[in-house]
């Protein structure tokens, strides 16, 4: 059927390990040799040290580098001196992702990484290899899936499965540039914005001669406040560009792909991303929608997968960026058909308001007790007590939940407004708790923990009706 | 009522703990990964020993058990866990 013959990567690896390290010791051998007075013998011997050693252990690394597929798994051989096997059960991988940077592009090669459960680090990577090749090896490693799902038909937990494996149709999704930008606006990045352009300023400051500093310094002390306002707003509207800049390049070309088994996801414009997941590992759907998309009706939908993911989107993988909320339902019907999906229905009685405006009217009263006593201020103060009963609303408007079929959907937040898509075999550990101040109001919180990219992630929703609780904790067991 | 009890069914293992703030745990036996006692200097001088019921995300803990039922309970846990076999 296949032959298991042990592959090396694509030579053009040690080419592209020689150009990254150029470009990364670039500026550094720069000011090494720009001065050029004393000892020139031993400048070229060091520049000649940091570029070549690292080509010669990418060379041996290459050579010493075999990967062999086999019908049920992955064999990866490595090491000079310690060599390590590493053995991959086909049915044990959880995704496979392909990344390609702008050097990569050149030689059209790929790095492919494939992740299994539990692992820190990411157990096998393969950092060359041709892009055709590396969509043959993703194929081989999701046929066998499908052949092991075959031979547990009878088994009543793969039934279901099985079911969607007929569906043959591909759906595929992508979004547009404009989407893209709003997409960006809304993404409320400014924070990390910001924090680049302080750490920018931070270097320059040793850059620019004191006397320029210094003049800066007396000018700035003779702008008015509103100059202070308009430079605060052009400040913080120059980082929002860059960070809505930042949005659409790591998202353009965002391609959604379902193909009955698989999801695939495929983005970037520089960096060259794709990602594939069998929908078996999904353990949770989430969606996201943040202070400003909830303005204007929008959200973002996410997976929870296990291994290495997205960081900056809070450890979980983009499936869709930017959607209209009322797409939702449509969207999750067409590309992840057997999780059930339905709006959350049940809401905290109107008992659990005590409880979710309790303690933050309590943190708020103590803090204008606090500040009352500082002179200039008065009574007024205690409006604040207003902030923390808003707060409290605004939770207890967003709790909720619902149970459909083989699904749990937890909804809460403040800002954010967060909906966990929980099905019911995904569900490491259900918790109810009760304190006494709730048991004398008949309310239960309720939180459920599922596998998240490494750790578990809980989803909690508090104060919900007693007997509400218990129909979810009879569901589970 | 007891405040920390469990229950050990045959798909899955409830534990309840906690006085003012009461809470209940429900463990599908296909999630548990691993379990472990554990002794310290002054449990053992009274013949008691901790539980811990390891899932792929969580760590559940029940303390003061006699020797013999931790042991016991440990070995029916891992035994119901074997049935019920699933990836993580």
């Amino acid at each position: 059927m296949m032959m298991f013959e042990p592959k090396r990567q694509h030579p053009s690896y040690i080419l592209i390990v020689f150009l990254e390290q150029i470009k990364n010791v670039f500026i550094s051998l720069l000011i090494l040799l720009l001065p050029g007075h004393k000892s020139q013998m031993f400048q070229y011997i060091f520049t000649a040290l940091v570029i070549i050693l690292p080509v010669v252990a990418a060379l041996i690394k290459w050579y010493r580098f075999t990967y062999t597929v086999t019908d049920d798994e992955i064999r990866i051989k490595s090491g000079l001196f310690v060599i390590e096997n590493t053995f991959i059960k086909k049915e044990r991988i959880q995704s496979v992702s392909m990344t390609e940077g702008i050097i990569q592009h050149f030689f059209r090669v790929v790095s492919v990484k494939i992740e299994v459960a539990g692992g820190k680090k990411t157990e096998c990577v393969i950092n060359a290899i041709l892009k055709k090749d590396a969509n043959k090896l993703q194929k081989q490693l999701h046929l066998s899936k499908k052949i092991s799902i075959d031979k547990n038909i009878d088994t009543k937990e793969k039934k279901s499965e099985f079911d969607s494996d007929k569906i043959t149709s591909n759906a595929v999704l992508s979004v547009s540039i404009k989407r893209l930008i709003l997409a960006g606006i809304t993404s409320f990045e400014v924070g990390i914005g910001a924090a680049i352009f302080a750490s920018i300023f931070s270097n320059i400051e040793d850059l620019i001669p004191a006397g320029v500093f210094r003049s800066i310094y007396i000018q700035l002390q003779s702008f008015s406040f509103l100059m202070f306002f308009l430079l605060f707003i052009s400040c913080l509207a120059f980082a929002l560009c860059f960070t809505t800049l930042r949005y659409v390049l790591k998202f353009a070309n965002f391609k959604l792909t379902f193909s009955g088994t698989h999801l695939k996801i495929s983005r970037g414009l520089f960096e060259k991303n794709e990602f594939s997941l069998s929908t078996k590992r999904i353990h949770g759907i989430v969606i996201q929608e943040g202070f400003f998309r909830q303005l204007i009706g929008f959200a973002s939908v996410y997976v929870e997968a296990v291994g290495a993911s997205d960081t900056q989107e809070n450890k979980r993988h983009v499936i869709h960026p930017f959607i209209k909320k009322k797409d939702i339902p449509m969207f999750l019907h067409t590309f992840i058909p057997m999780i059930d999906y339905t709006e959350v229905v049940h809401s905290p009685p109107s008992r659990a308001r005590k409880g979710y405006y309790g303690w933050t009217v309590i943190i708020f009263f103590l803090i204008s007790l606090l500040l009352v006593s500082i002179p200039f201020i008065h009574t007024w103060i205690f409006s604040i007590l207003l902030v923390g009963l808003i707060i409290g609303e605004i939770r207890y408007r967003y709790a909720g939940f619902s149970l459909i079929g083989r699904t749990l959907i937890l909804r809460s937040g403040l800002f954010t407004k967060t909906t966990a898509i929980i099905p019911k075999d995904r569900i490491q550990v259900l918790t109810q708790q009760q304190s006494f101040l709730q048991k004398n109001s008949k309310l239960k919180t309720i939180s459920a923990t599922i596998l998240s990219s490494q750790f578990g992630r809980t989803y909690k929703v508090r104060s919900l009706d007693e007997l509400e609780v218990n129909t979810i904790m009879n569901w589970f067991s | 009522m007891k405040y920390t009890a469990y229950e050990i069914y045959e798909t899955e293992l409830e534990i309840q703990t906690g006085i003012f703030i009461i809470k209940r745990v429900v463990i599908p036996m296909v999630r548990v990964q691993h379990v472990t006692t554990e002794v310290g200097p002054l449990l053992r001088k009274y013949g008691l020993s901790t539980i811990n019921i390891s899932t792929a995300a969580t760590v559940h803990k029940i303390a003061g058990l006699e020797h013999e039922i931790a042991e016991e309970l440990r070995d029916k846990i891992i035994f119901l866990a074997r049935i019920s076999d699933d990836d993580v």
